[in-house]
């Protein structure tokens, strides 16, 4: 296992961390806004990291593990081999964008997560972007845009303490 | 979170490895009227307001968004089709890419409000450039709200002129999705 290393972005408002965990896998960590104090991190929290890969791909044949289930976004096979390969970042005068790439070798697809910021704005837009670089062909049956664990902070009391949203549209 | 069936029932206590329940919430639209029933955006706000978390997901076709818990803490998952609820597959072949839509996040130390005066931000800075938007003519355009999804060429024609006394500079001839 190698040791995991910090991906810090500084982006316009916003600082993203990113972890490669010596498991190889990428994970988002924090979205902070840098003028405000960031949220710690309940000490008293049964887990210390609470946070998940940055999309969750299945392919058919390759499902989930028994983590969570079928029924969920989250846990699936292929994305628990997705490999770090590297990342960079680049900027001009109307973004900040940073691009983080994963491999899995099995299969032989890469994912590439987008990350962009636009000057001033607190708001981290993201979208996968995927290639088949192996010598199969492959049917994509999930690819998310965005997966971020931990929003709680690992709050004991996360059922209880937040309040979730929707907006319906008649 | 609980009248949701997001809660904590103590499976963590048991040390057996679990790393959360086997539910998650979730949110789904199919098909091209993607913003029909629901939005495709989420909150989960801090009940004493010193925190928000505000995501949009940006596609015109099917999206799904899930709030589920993980490690006794909650997750977001944003994206657009999929084959579990879309019957959606995409066949690539080696060569081949694929993009999935983009979704945009925001965290505030701060309740809706501050959430949303920053989407609104961003929201402005991903909108295409127009000339439309420069000039702001007046347009007309009706389709549920007067002709009720029932337009026929009288109905129409007798429109105009009261739109024209209005003021309008554009009338559009909608024919729904």
């Amino acid at each position: 296992m190698a040791e995991a290393i910090n991906i810090s972005w500084q982006a316009g408002a916003l600082e993203v961390v990113l972890t490669v965990g010596g498991d190889g896998i990428v994970r988002l960590a924090g979205i902070h806004h840098v003028d405000q104090p960031k949220t710690a991190r309940d000490s008293s929290a049964l887990f210390e990291d609470a946070s998940l890969p940055l999309t969750d791909i299945r392919l058919a044949g390759e499902g989930t593990d028994d983590t969570k289930s079928s029924k969920t976004l989250i846990c699936g096979l292929v994305t628990e081999r997705l490999q770090y390969q590297r990342h960079h970042e680049t900027s001009d005068s109307k973004q900040q964008t940073l691009e983080v790439i994963s491999r899995d070798d099995v299969s032989g697809i890469t994912v590439t997560t987008t990350f962009i910021v636009y000057p001033g704005t607190p708001a981290l837009r993201c979208f996968a972007t995927l290639h088949n670089e192996g010598t199969k062909d492959v049917i994509l049956c999930q690819v998310n845009s965005l997966v971020v664990g931990g929003l709680a902070h690992g709050s004991r009391k996360w059922w209880h303490d937040y309040v979730a949203a929707s907006a319906t549209n008649t | 979170m609980p009248s949701l069936g997001l809660d904590s029932i103590g499976v963590i206590e048991l040390n057996q490895g679990h790393v959360g329940s086997h539910t998650a919430y979730s949110v789904v639209n199919r098909g091209n009227f993607s913003s029909g029933g629901m939005l495709p955006m989420g909150m989960l706000r801090r009940r004493d307001d010193k925190e928000t978390w505000l995501w949009q997901i940006e596609n015109n076709g099917s999206w799904r968004w899930e709030m589920g818990d993980f490690k006794e803490d909650i997750y977001v998952a944003l994206g657009g089709p999929n084959a579990f609820n879309h019957s959606w597959k995409e066949y690539q072949k080696p060569g081949d890419s694929f993009t999935t839509v983009p979704c945009a996040l925001v965290h505030v130390q701060g309740g809706n409000y501050a959430a949303f005066a920053a989407m609104t931000e961003y929201r402005r800075h991903i909108r295409r450039k127009h000339k439309d938007n420069e000039t702001l003519p007046i347009i007309f355009n009706d389709y549920m709200n007067c002709l009720m999804g029932d337009p026929t060429e009288e109905k129409v024609k007798a429109l105009i002129q009261p739109a024209l006394y209005c003021g309008a500079e554009y009338f559009v001839i909608d024919a729904g999705w």
